[in-house]
């Protein structure tokens, strides 16, 4: 975006437009690709009247000397040669550089506001302005190449614009009266916002610093630990070499750096006598401080070379030939004219003395030194003579490498001077990096080590049949990416593993931007192949820690169980799979299919009713129980989600296990489900959504399968509260209305509810219960949006589905259902259905065994296991057997295998009903949504027990223990209904509405009546209203029987 | 690895034709930029650095006097693009690092092509005409509280400066980095940044700026991004994000990524 010359031109006055041109064509002049702000200076130096020069010459001291502006002038011209001229055939008009630019463009601003006068005027518009000569200097000035250039040359670039300022301000306010401030203001804006080495001794000084920017505690840490070791003895070996010659033989080390140091290792090595031959015998005299003392050296050299026939004369730094020697004079009295006198002498002497002892071969006598690249220009310039009467050789050194590579001291400007450069060093001295990437390679590959051991090595580590399935995987993924953008997954295949490149920091980030990437099109070609190097290392990552856990570690690979494919590795969390090892090999013949750890001690429903084990009330659940074992390789993935979640970062296991703890708090009976839970949100709210396409959105999908209805809403609850702190949103399809009865749906459809619910917050969990019920509309719909993450309404409307998580419910169970769970399951929607019926009341009466068999029978009679209801009802609750007898053991335990062969025909039957009804509606669902989750069957004897136990000791507290109790199946189920629907507390029940009623019946009868058989029944009598607390709201005491 | 970037643990990722610097703030580290990075090393040569003071880096480098002001910050920015051989970048800086972004393009216009400025601010102080945020009195009762008890200072800051309760993994992280810096020489930043004023240097600048800000931040109230604008020597554009606090890349970088990204990749249009 190069303005054109004219354009340029014409922002500036004709002057400075005329400067501009001469720079140009002086760029032009020495086949310079561009034309730079030394360009620039350069021109506006050589014109003996310019005001640049002017100021420099009174900026610099207080008496100005012509040389010193000469100098400039070289140092100019100098630093132009060393400007790489370009390779093409002479441009005419060499383009503007950026830096001169953007000097250009600071000249602009400036004369726009200094030129306004007064700061509150509106200030001229930006294409009225010219830029004067004055403010052209001044952001020349400002250039970093030419206070550089200058500060070669000795002068002090801010001293030089303070003065034109000055000059400005002096001009300008005749006509105006505020500039004088603002020059003066901008004089010290610029010179503190330009960090010029002159405002800083401490780095100008310096000579061991080679860049001008860098910390000098760092600079000084280097060089306390240099190791160029090689480099300096090779510098030393140059020393000695001029040394060895026959004219130029004096070496004078040149550079910015390091001098001090190579100069004292070579002085160190003739002292100890290391050097070549004629140079091993020499002597140091170092040249005294004192300038004054400089006709006695003679007499010293005189005195030394009658004892040894070599000296070498230590210059030291050349610095006092062109400053004064004495720093506690201060710079005021290091006025050129005095230095210059001295110098002049001592060059002149020490000219002589050289002279006078080389004359003999016997005596040699050599001088070394060191200077600074200015130091050594500024020699020149003061003392044309010295280099020839001393007979000097410059011997450039180089920064050590891992300075700055701004140029030193160019082999070009050496042979200008008539230096000549050693060859070697050529490539040094022009300040190159022999190897500028050198240094940011192996911080690149470093990182490449360390996940090494996390990065799966190869696919040879897989067994046979989990690389069958990684590779099945795989190309599934392929395709998918396929489908979204062909040409993208080609270069991402290829770049997968860039990304171990990144600091571990960066490797534990996951690419997460997009939740509102959606309306940023640019970004998605970066951000799927993100996700897709995310997927399918993690895809390679999860088989082989399935395979190694399963296949490779374990002794007992020949276990035939264990080899069923692939429904064991996905389904398994970690701990149950060790179950898995340890029960498998005693079920293998029990159960031909994995069926797995049916836990021994979990009794069918109605042995539990007789279970008088005095077992904890702890909810079942806790051991291990997988039933998941039956779905296929598509379902819930505990382990591997959970792995993969722990690996996706620190930041993520800290909320995963948040979410988990709180999941479980509130679900304690569905452990499983709810680590699958968490990890899955987990994973998706970190971006890394599994799921198809290739762009992660914010929007959650999760099917909850199997049984447990109230688990999966409980579930939802929790996930809600934990996720955004306020309930879920729940719309219900299909029949019954148990959930919320006072909804009012206003004609409004179900997706209706869950299209306004989205759109009055998007940040929700919405829960669509039964969503096999939905019609094949509504489920389209849902499939639609699940695939493109945005829902449409009745009337077309679509909303975006934001962040929202959105579960699905069905009750369907995949695959083949577990004999026991069937019955869990049935008894389960008897609860829920006991929840929706209008309650009833209870009865207190006593009554004879005969009359309450005949009574339970009424809602037995359709039951599917009436041999088995028919055997339990024959039974009474006794409460004097209740209390662990021995009987009792041995009757459980005979039931317990009776019950077995009762249930297996209703098995057979059972598992194709569930077959049959296999909705391929939900087939289709599990393949689109993140997650499918399987709630497993609760087994609600424990719960039962609790109630009757309470109930039962009750009745003992109040009653005694004479009398005998019999509590119906029905009462029961609907105090479990409605404890576990409605969440009622059978505590507070049995307290305040059980309680009140037992008493009044012990009022009704005397108490010396021993033989009270007391039944505890429904009443049919009439359905009381619906009770709030899920529990009978009350009991009555019918006085029958006597 | 050269000492600069030893001792600055400058780390380059990614690879690309232009080159982006990523400049942290005060009180956090080149960690702060971990959502930004993923999304560019694709596309560019991301330079990452720790400024001198930063917890990660040296105590011993840390000079009093060289980092008293903002030019000393300036003239290490410059010396890592120098030894890195960066002929030209993008340079996103976030709250101080923006001046210090500002300044550098000053001395070097030739260095950046753009400078993206997140939560900039040129003086925290209020001043006639001005309003920075705060006043001498709220300076000198943070740094007394910085002096009294470092950890409890950086408790209480952290949330206040991020805009999140201590809980927010935004907030623990900020107070991390914060913690890891050493007392005196997190005051001696601190009251460098805070007293800070780099309002005369703006017209300087010509260098294109585009100025990003929280809606709600308790260090840069949303004035003086208009301020920077009208005062900035080159073109400038503002954007005000729908987010709070003043490290939004680390609290909200679901809104601020996009938003650098944007900016990162397209110019002002002229």
């Amino acid at each position: 975006m190069r303005a054109d010359l004219s354009t340029i031109q014409q922002t500036l006055t004709p002057e400075a437009a005329a400067v501009l041109s001469r720079s140009i064509e002086e760029a032009a002049r020495r086949r310079h690709g561009q034309t730079t702000p030394l360009h620039v200076a350069a021109s506006l130096l050589s014109s003996p009247s310019s005001i640049f020069r002017r100021a420099c010459a009174s900026a610099s001291s207080n008496s100005p000397h012509p040389l010193q502006c000469r100098a400039l002038e070289l140092c100019f011209s100098v630093a132009l040669d060393r400007l790489p001229s370009s390779s093409s055939p002479a441009n005419s008009c060499p383009p503007v550089s950026n830096a001169l630019m953007a000097a250009l463009k600071r000249a602009q601003a400036h004369q726009r506001r200094g030129g306004s006068g007064c700061p509150d005027s509106p200030q001229p518009p930006l294409l009225a302005v010219k830029v004067e000569l004055e403010q052209l200097v001044l952001s020349i000035l400002d250039d970093p190449s030419v206070s550089r250039v200058m500060r070669e040359a000795s002068f002090n670039s801010s001293a030089v614009k303070s003065t034109i300022e000055n000059s400005l301000v002096s001009t300008s306010s005749c006509t105006s009266n505020s500039p004088p401030q603002l020059g003066l203001s901008q004089s010290t804006t610029i010179s503190s916002a330009i960090p010029s080495l002159v405002q800083n001794p401490n780095l100008n000084l310096n000579s061991n610093i080679n860049s001008l920017y860098m910390n000098p505690r760092l600079a000084n840490a280097a060089t306390s630990q240099l190791v160029d070791g090689q480099k300096r003895v090779e510098e030393v070996k140059k020393v000695f070499d001029i040394m060895l010659r026959s004219n130029k033989r004096n070496p004078i080390l040149v550079g910015d750096s390091d001098l001090e140091f190579i100069l004292k290792e070579a002085l160190q090595k003739i002292g100890a006598g290391q050097a070549p031959p004629p140079v091993n015998s020499a002597q140091v005299l170092n040249l005294d401080p004192d300038l004054s003392k400089i006709v006695e050296l003679s007499g010293v050299i005189e005195e030394k070379l009658r004892i040894v026939n070599a000296i070498v004369i230590n210059l030291g730094d050349l610095k006092w030939l062109v400053e004064g020697r004495s720093p506690n004079l201060g710079p005021a009295a290091r006025g050129p004219p005095v230095v210059t006198e001295v110098g002049r002498s001592v060059v002149a002497e020490i000219a002589r003395l050289l002279v006078r002892f080389n004359s003999t071969e016997e005596t040699k006598v050599w001088l070394v030194g060191t200077a600074a690249c200015a130091t050594y220009l500024r020699c020149q310039v003061y003392h044309p003579g010295m280099e020839s009467e001393w007979d000097l050789q410059a011997v450039s050194i180089a920064a050590p490498q891992h300075q700055s590579p701004r140029p030193s001291f160019n082999p070009r400007l050496v042979a200008n001077r008539g230096i000549q450069p050693v060859l070697p060093m050529k490539g040094m001295g022009m300040g190159i990096r022999p190897v500028p990437s050198a240094s940011i390679i192996p911080l690149r590959q470093s990182p490449q080590v360390i996940p090494g051991n996390t990065n799966p090595s190869t696919r040879g580590s897989m067994c046979q049949l989990c690389t069958t399935w990684y590779e099945s995987e795989m190309k599934k993924l392929v395709a998918e990416q396929f489908e979204i953008s062909s040409s993208a997954s080609v270069t991402a295949v290829s770049k997968a593993d860039s990304g171990q490149s990144l600091p571990h920091w960066l490797q534990l980030c996951p690419g997460r931007m997009a939740k509102s990437g959606s309306t940023n099109n640019p970004d998605q070609p970066k951000d799927q192949e993100l996700t897709w190097k995310n997927r399918t290392e993690e895809l390679q990552k999860k088989w082989h820690e399935t395979c190694s856990r399963l296949h490779l570690t374990k002794p007992n690979t020949g276990q035939p169980t264990l080899s069923i494919p692939s429904t064991i590795p996905s389904t398994l969390s970690s701990p149950i799979a060790q179950g898995l090892t340890l029960t498998a090999g005693n079920k293998t013949k029990v159960m031909p299919l994995l069926k797995v750890p049916s836990n021994p001690e979990k009794p069918s429903l109605t042995s539990r009713l007789r279970d008088n084990n005095n077992k904890p009330k702890s909810p079942p659940g806790s051991p291990v129980k997988t039933d998941l074992s039956l779905s296929g390789p598509k379902f819930s993935e505990p382990l591997s989600d959970q792995q993969k979640a722990k690996i996706a970062s620190i930041a993520d296991i800290d909320s995963f296990k948040k979410l988990l703890k709180d999941l479980k708090e509130k679900v304690p009976l569905q452990p499983n489900a709810a680590s699958a839970v968490a990890a899955v949100v987990i994973q998706c709210r970190a971006g890394n959504s599994k799921r198809r396409g290739v762009v992660p959105r914010g929007d959650t999908w999760l099917l909850f399968v199997g049984a447990d209805q109230i688990g999966k809403r409980k579930m939802a609850v929790a996930l809600s509260e934990s996720l955004f702190g306020a309930g879920p949103v729940i719309v219900r399809f299909g029949s019954g209305d148990r959930v919320e009865p006072n909804m009012d749906l206003w004609g409004k459809t179900s997706l209706d509810r869950v299209v306004e619910a989205v759109r009055i917050n998007p940040f929700s969990v919405i829960l669509i219960e039964d969503i096999d019920r939905a019609d094949t509309v509504v489920r389209g719909k849902i499939k639609r949006a699940i695939e493109r993450g945005r829902l449409p309404d009745t009337h077309g409307r679509e909303v975006n589905l934001g962040n929202v998580t959105i579960i699905l419910t069905t009750s369907w169970i995949p695959g083949e259902t577990d004999p026991t769970h069937e019955t869990l399951i049935r008894y389960e929607e008897r609860i829920l259905d006991l929840a929706d019926s209008s309650s009833c009341q209870l009865e207190l009466s006593s009554s004879s065994v005969d009359e309450s068999v005949k009574h339970r029978a009424d809602w037995l009679c359709d039951d599917e296991r009436p041999s088995k209801m028919r055997k339990e009802s024959a039974l009474s609750l006794d409460l004097n057997l209740a209390i662990g007898s021995s009987v009792d053991d041995t009757c459980e335990g005979s039931r317990n295998s009776s019950d077995l062969t009762v249930e297996h025909e209703p098995l057979d039957k059972g598992r194709l009903a569930v077959k049959s009804l296999m909705p391929s509606p939900i087939l289709e669902l599990i393949d689109l949504v993140e997650e499918s989750i399987l709630f497993e069957p609760i087994d609600f004897a424990p719960l039962k027990k609790q109630v009757l136990e309470c109930v039962t000791s009750k009745f003992v507290g109040i009653l005694g223990d004479g009398c005998s109790i019999r509590v119906d199946d029905e009462v029961i189920d609907r105090m479990v209904s409605g404890v576990w629907v409605r969440g009622a507390e059978i505590e507070d029940w049995t307290e305040k509405i059980l309680g009140p009623s037992i008493q009044q019946m012990k009022r009704n009868f005397r108490s010396d009546d021993c033989r009270l058989a007391v039944r505890l029944s429904s009443s049919i009598r009439y359905a009381g209203k619906g009770n709030g607390g899920g529990l009978p709201a009350n009991v009555v005491v019918a006085v029958d029987g006597r | 690895m050269g000492i600069v970037e030893e001792a600055h643990n400058v780390r380059v990722v990614g690879e690309g034709d232009r080159t982006i610097v990523l400049a942290h703030g005060f009180g956090t580290d080149q960690s702060v930029w971990r959502h930004l990075v993923p999304h560019l090393v694709e596309e560019y040569r991301v330079v990452l650095f720790d400024n001198m003071g930063a917890g990660p880096t040296n105590p011993d480098y840390f000079d009093f006097d060289r980092y008293a002001t903002l030019e000393g910050y300036v003239l290490d920015l410059l010396a890592i693009l120098e030894e890195l051989r960066v002929q030209s970048c993008i340079y996103v800086g976030h709250s101080v690092s923006a001046m210090i972004g500002a300044i550098a393009s000053i001395s070097r216009p030739d260095l950046f092509s753009k400078l993206v400025f997140l939560s900039p601010s040129p003086r925290y102080l209020n001043d006639m005409d001005y309003y920075g945020g705060f006043e001498q009195e709220d300076l000198d009762q943070l740094f007394e509280a910085m002096r009294n008890n470092y950890k409890a200072w950086c408790n209480g800051f952290a949330p206040l400066a991020v805009g999140g309760d201590m809980d927010s993994v935004a907030v623990q992280e900020f107070s991390r980095t914060l913690f890891n810096i050493r007392p005196d020489i997190a005051l001696s930043v601190g009251q460098a940044i805070f007293q800070s004023d780099v309002r005369h240097l703006l017209s300087l600048v010509t260098v294109p700026c585009h100025i990003i800000q929280s809606t709600k931040d308790l260090a840069v109230p949303v004035v003086v991004s208009e301020y920077l604008h009208k005062h900035l020597g080159g073109d400038s554009i503002v954007e005000v994000m729908a987010c709070e606090g003043h490290l939004p890349q680390l609290s909200s970088p679901d809104i601020v990524t996009p938003v650098l990204l944007n900016h990162i990749r397209y110019d002002i249009a002229v």
